[in-house]
């Protein structure tokens, strides 16, 4: 067994038959370090495999999932309120990402830790968007200036809301890409579905297809990958579950693809789900993409960089590469995400506010109890 | 080398508190020294054969690798690699370690429904202490505690879903400001931490727990009593019927994790009611709150 046993056990869950108390240890913490303890309790209780997990840890896979239940509930709860505010207004919202999961009760939603809550309107709408959720409670958070005019003039959402009641945050966007990305296209295009949930009404979801574009976009245009491995376990979910559903899933996810332009973005998803996790795609779909994947210095540098990222961010799997890697995707998801006049302004000046943070915040305190 | 700084070569302490199995490891020469005094009879009763591939909180307490090594030196929490709080001044790295502890038990164990209040027993009996910071809740916790009652629980009352009882983890102690003073003459022979000056709850020091109740932390214990305790000066003790109704709210709203738990916590805490009298208790004289809880444990 290879020292990164979490994809061992995620991509042949009865491997976790087999494991002495060591190798349990090391898959909890690779496993917490990855934030898919939650998602790991899912899947053995999905294959009846619970019972093979050591007692005297059990219960720190059963907390997880308890806490990814809450945040799930949750979030079907805000999408309720939310989409009762927006509709008033006359807005159709489309909840995207670990909402839209949790809406339509996809198996990926069951132990996945979520964040904030994230919803697409129109970009016309988002100023009457924002006023009818301010009525509900929903209130901007605290943010200096300077961030708050980047996000409004070239980001693809506004700045985070915060449910001055329940705490929870809300992502509004109108776009699923920044507008500098040159991949960035018009939102309107993308196919939705209403949503069948007793509780939310007149409400979207993006359809199955370009809920996984949604997601590969969003993954392989990001700098930081905390997540990440996370993020790539989300598409190999979906990808399995629509593919069960759809033999046909992968040909009409890649035909999609080319027309939005995003082929490149469906290669690296195809790719790494298959290299990593075994994902079924068959690589003659991969070829009817409309990008060039012959093996080159460049697909090398790719390999290298996501196979070293797409790891549990834990010491038994971590190295130089994993830093190195870390290093050239922080700077290739900034290139993505806008034309060098303005990321070298923008990173001199975060970079200073960096500074000037580190001095001045020495005071704040800690979340605790006395 | 630092003169507070020891050996690289110092083994990590295994510390099993109740079913939780801590391994914690420091290259701080006092936050050492204080584990051993303060957690001493915990280090005693770990048993030799814990199996260490199935640590609950792998903890380190050091200097970070920058600058503030040195330059107004702080110190680090590293729970399971990650660092979960911002940095502290180094003198504050007990505490630090202490609130680090109480954090790991609140953010994970959700197979409780865990209150945030001192918890102590007596003849079978066992009281909850709910209250919010600067009512006295763990002065007065620290003197039953060391008057005959067996210390459950200072910070958290964990509360078992399966069977409703009280599970014990006997931890130091948190005593804060005057409190340090008031313990230290009360208790003459009190073990207590180093100090930390000027953290954000004022001066903090820890009361080691009672050996009795290290020794029975394996023994849950089932509630008898909800006390919503207030030091007022000059006040004497009084005990005042509470309704259910108000203490199931103030109650619920002292929890950890009712939110997380959801149904389970409310039905957790609906059970806890039907078990329990509850009060809201006066006092400034430590003997006269004795006395009156020596009466309700009858």
């Amino acid at each position: 067994m290879t020292s990164n046993i979490l994809i061992t056990v995620l991509t042949n869950i009865d491997a976790s038959k087999s494991l002495n108390d060591q190798q349990w240890g090391l898959l909890t913490n690779q496993a917490r370090s990855a934030k898919l303890l939650g998602r790991l309790y899912y899947l053995l209780r999905q294959s009846e495999n619970i019972s093979f997990i050591p007692q005297s840890i059990a219960w720190h896979y059963l907390a997880a999932f308890k806490v990814a239940e809450r945040q799930r509930r949750d979030a079907i709860r805000e999408a309720f309120e939310i989409s009762q505010a927006l509709i008033q207004k006359g807005i159709t919202p489309t909840f995207i990402k670990g909402s839209a999961y949790a809406i339509n009760g996809l198996p990926i939603t069951y132990g996945r830790l979520m964040s904030d809550i994230d919803v697409l309107v129109s970009k016309n709408e988002i100023s009457t968007a924002e006023s009818a959720l301010f009525a509900c409670g929903w209130l901007k958070t605290k943010m200096d200036n300077y961030d708050e005019k980047y996000y409004r003039q070239w980001m693809h959402e506004i700045p985070p809301l915060r449910q001055l009641a329940r705490q929870t945050v809300l992502d509004l966007h109108h776009n699923i890409l920044p507008l500098t990305n040159k991949h960035s296209f018009d939102a309107n295009m993308l196919s939705k579905e209403l949503v069948q949930h007793t509780a939310i009404k007149e409400s979207y979801t993006l359809s199955e297809i370009d809920m996984v574009i949604h997601s590969t976009v969003h993954l392989f245009t990001e700098s930081e990958f905390n997540n990440g491995l996370r993020d790539l376990s989300d598409l190999d979910m979906l990808i399995r579950h629509f593919s069960h559903e759809n033999d046909n899933f992968i040909n009409e996810l890649v035909a999609r693809a080319n027309q939005l332009g995003l082929a490149k973005y469906i290669w690296l998803s195809l790719r790494y789900t298959q290299l990593v996790f075994k994902t079924p795609i068959a690589d003659a779909s991969i070829r009817q993409l409309n990008y060039n994947s012959k093996i080159t210095i460049h697909t090398s540098s790719l390999d290298f960089c996501f196979l070293n990222i797409f790891k549990p961010d834990h010491k038994s799997c971590t190295d130089w590469k994993t830093n190195l890697a870390q290093l050239i995707l922080y700077w290739r998801g900034h290139f993505i995400r806008m034309p060098l006049k303005l990321l070298i302004p923008h990173l001199l000046k975060k970079s200073w506010m960096q500074i000037k943070d580190r001095f001045e915040k020495d005071k704040e305190p800690l979340d605790h109890m006395n | 080398m630092d003169d507070d700084t020891i050996s690289a070569s110092n083994k990590p302490i295994l510390l099993k508190i109740g079913e939780f199995t801590f391994r914690i490891s420091s290259s701080l020469k006092f936050v050492i020294e204080d584990i051993h005094k303060l957690y001493g009879d915990f280090i005693e009763q770990t048993p030799i054969d814990t199996n260490e591939n199935l640590i609950d909180f792998e903890i380190k307490v050091d200097r970070p690798n920058t600058i503030r090594r040195w330059f107004k030196p702080q110190v680090c929490l590293t729970l399971n690699e990650k660092m979960p709080f911002k940095p502290l001044p180094v003198d504050h790295a007990f505490a630090m370690l202490e609130w680090g502890m109480n954090w790991c038990i609140a953010n994970h164990a959700h197979h409780y429904l865990m209150f945030h209040s001192a918890a102590l027993e007596k003849n079978g009996k066992a009281v909850i202490l709910p209250a919010p910071p600067g009512s006295g809740k763990s002065t007065l916790c620290a003197a039953l505690a060391h008057n005959g009652w067996r210390l459950l629980s200072d910070e958290i009352a964990m509360i078992s879903l399966e069977d409703g009882l009280i599970y014990p983890v006997a931890r130091p102690i948190s005593l804060k400001n005057q409190s340090i003073d008031i313990i230290k003459s009360f208790i003459p022979n009190a073990v207590m931490s180093k100090p930390a000056f000027d953290t954000h709850k004022g001066t903090v020091s820890l009361l080691k727990a009672p050996v009795d109740s290290v020794k029975r932390v394996y023994e849950p214990a089932a509630p008898a009593f909800v006390i919503f305790p207030k030091y007022k000066a000059k006040s004497q003790a009084t005990l005042t019927k509470k309704s259910t109704g108000s203490a199931f709210i103030e109650l619920a709203d002292n929890s950890f994790n009712y939110h997380v738990l959801g149904k389970e916590g409310y039905e957790a805490t609906a059970n806890i009611m039907e078990q329990v009298d509850c009060y809201s208790f006066e006092y400034s004289d430590f003997d006269q709150a004795i006395s009156l809880f020596n009466e309700l444990a009858k």
